[in-house]
């Protein structure tokens, strides 16, 4: 073990691990800042590039995106009240208030320092989390596993915004989706049309970036609007007493996205609200929230921040994605030849070693970026949707030949990006579809497994008690979302 | 046309999609397995069963509603229409030109189409990014880009 880490150190501490980290920041800064980009929009754009690097600079830059762009999102949030990524919408309520009366400054800089702190203290989590529930995970057999699979499923599905049976629709049709390729018994190709590009599957690229970005492209081609003029990022700066005073939101700010970052499904935005709420109640003068309370911008920053590192708890300790960058991860991992989950720990414990040093790197990356370059970031938003959304539309058609398919995976891409935009304007999510084509193969594993061992007889089930609980769950959460009024996304 | 019941449709669509499939897709493209397997189409067809019974919910919850706005079709499918032709014209570029060219041709053509009207944006920018993703991809990583 000591060998490992020591090892992982020279990994991280390579100037090209580095470089790739601080370009990953850098990009996902611009990603924050930019309403009409988003963090996995960027993160499937930028999925190809793994293909030409080695393992841990890949995965930094892809890390360095994911954190980058958690931080950005709260400029515009602050000084255009337009949020760069939805997450930040909670950053906007007291945000923009301080901006508009000539705080801009001090607000940045308590969104900066709490994203970081939030980001700091949730990789510690990973760090301290991860291994001991790989360890638990290594105990559970594959009908624990397909229960705990239909669970997180289940729970992305209610969760992601919407109605939850479509949500849940979506996600059966990423399953089946996921099942196009080679049968993983017998070898006969399944649902591949003849198309020998198919054999290994669709791949994760082309979904990826199809339905992430090109859809998203789609959709924002519709309204494309102008750059907009934020307002001056000026004033006093954050005093150490308000520091002080905002020490404990951030704090709360950082548990709440850890446990939210765990739980697959909630996400971001979700944190980000649930932290700023719970810092108005415990204010002793609620009514500044809303009005410019700097605890407020500290809050939202904090958990929001927080969620992306949290999201790979269950990424590294089940293999099961706690996100949507957490799952865009994964097509990196895979591409490395590194499967997540607990077994990561045995036979690539020097690889996790690296990305825990990357992300506590990256950390202390975002407060340098943020502090170096927060003018040029704002320029960024200037930036109108005429040029912006053909360029990314170029980028996805890259993307997608990158990954070795030529013009089959770009059709491919296309494909799914028109998917993407139909299940937007259907109100079915894309993302639980994405989610549902990851864990697919999993699922149809588990399932395999469970047949096996019962022999085919459900009764046997019952000799599985943890199962059946985990089963249990999952349906009284299902029961309990779907009498809850439906959410508008 | 305009439906108050958006949800109905979109869940009618979904079943008769999940049907579909089940009945003309899957048998043609999924071989039935040897008698001791497990069958290849057990997984996919739990999927697209499961998918249509949510589709069977999602048209039963929007049967009863009948709030708010009627939701123009007409519009919704002439988007559509657009999406899937922007992406057809992306596709023939890609393939008479290559992923490189043909992207930012289509970058250029979209460019036109938002109201970019600029000459050395909409010509210059996607030349200047086919450029240097030509030096980047062709040159320095010899990836084939035709």
């Amino acid at each position: 073990m000591t060998g490992d880490i020591a090892a992982a150190f020279a990994d991280v501490a390579s100037v090209r691990t580095v470089a790739w980290l601080a370009a990953g920041i850098v990009f996902g800064y611009v990603v924050g800042v930019l309403p009409g980009l988003n963090r996995p929009t960027a993160l499937a754009l930028a999925l190809p590039v793994s293909y030409f690097l080695p393992a841990v600079p890949a995965i930094a830059f892809l890390v360095g995106i994911a954190k980058g762009g958690a931080a950005g999102g709260a400029i515009t949030a602050i000084l255009l009240n337009t949020p760069g990524e939805p997450s930040s919408a909670a950053t906007c309520l007291d945000g923009y208030p301080m901006a508009r009366r000539g705080e801009g400054e001090k607000a940045l800089t308590a969104a900066l320092y709490a994203a970081v702190i939030g980001d700091l203290v949730a990789t510690l989590a990973l760090v301290a989390l991860a291994q001991p529930l790989a360890k638990v995970a290594l105990k559970l057999g594959p009908v624990e596993i397909g229960a705990i699979l239909l669970l997180s499923l289940a729970f992305v599905a209610s969760l992601s915004g919407g109605s939850m049976f479509k949500g849940l629709a979506a996600a059966c049709l990423g399953v089946f989706a996921a099942s196009a390729g080679l049968d993983i018994e017998t070898g006969a190709p399944r649902l591949t049309f003849g198309f020998i590009e198919l054999y290994d599957g669709i791949p994760l690229l082309a979904v990826g970036i199809g339905m992430l970005a090109l859809s998203e492209m789609l959709v924002q081609m519709e309204t494309a609007q102008d750059g907009i003029e934020p307002v001056r990022a000026t004033g006093p700066v954050l005093s150490a007493a308000e520091m002080r005073a905002c020490a404990p939101a951030v704090a709360r700010g950082s548990v709440v996205g850890i446990v939210v970052g765990i739980l697959p499904g909630l996400g971001a935005t979700v944190a980000a609200f649930l932290s700023y709420a719970l810092a108005k109640r415990a204010a002793r003068d609620p009514g500044r929230f809303g009005k410019g309370a700097v605890e407020g911008v500290a809050a939202a920053e904090s958990a929001d921040n927080a969620v992306t590192a949290a999201a790979m708890i269950p990424l590294f300790a089940l293999g099961i994605p706690g996100s949507v960058a957490a799952a865009i991860l994964i097509g990196a991992f895979t591409i490395h030849g590194v499967a997540p989950g607990p077994l990561m720990f045995e036979q690539n414990a020097r690889l996790v070693y690296a990305v825990y040093g990357a992300m506590l790197l990256a950390s202390l990356l975002v407060l340098l970026v943020g502090r170096v370059g927060l003018k040029a970031f704002v320029h960024v938003a200037r930036v109108p949707d005429r040029i912006l959304c053909p360029g990314v539309v170029f980028l996805c058609v890259i993307g997608a030949w990158l990954e070795g398919g030529g013009l089959f995976a770009v059709g491919l891409m296309l494909v799914f990006g028109f998917l993407g935009y139909a299940m937007r304007k259907a109100g079915l999510s894309f993302v639980t579809f994405l989610i549902g084509f990851i864990l697919g193969p999993m699922l149809e594993l588990s399932a395999r497994q469970t047949i096996v061992l019962t022999g085919g007889d459900p009764a046997v089930l019952l000799r599985y008690p943890l199962a059946l609980g985990i089963a249990a769950v999952a349906l009284m959460a299902l029961f309990y979302l779907a009498r809850r009024p439906t959410r508008e996304t | 046309m305009r439906t108050r019941r958006p949800d109905l449709w979109i869940g009618i669509a979904v079943v008769a999609a999940a049907v579909a499939v089940l009945g003309l897709v899957v048998p043609r493209e999924i071989a039935a397995g040897g008698s001791g397997s497990i069958s290849s189409a057990l997984v996919p067809s739990a999927a697209l069963l499961a998918a249509a019974a949510f589709g069977v919910a999602i048209a039963l919850v929007g049967l009863r509603t009948t709030a708010g706005e009627p939701v123009p079709v007409g519009p919704a499918l002439r988007r559509l229409a657009v999406a899937a032709g922007v992406l057809t014209a992306t596709f023939a570029a890609v393939w008479a030109a290559g992923p490189v060219f043909g992207g930012a041709a289509a970058m250029a053509a979209l460019m036109l189409k938002l109201g970019e009207r600029r000459p050395l944006l909409w010509l210059g920018l996607p030349a200047a990014m086919a450029g240097i993703l030509w030096a980047v991809l062709a040159l320095g990583l010899k990836v084939p880009v035709h």
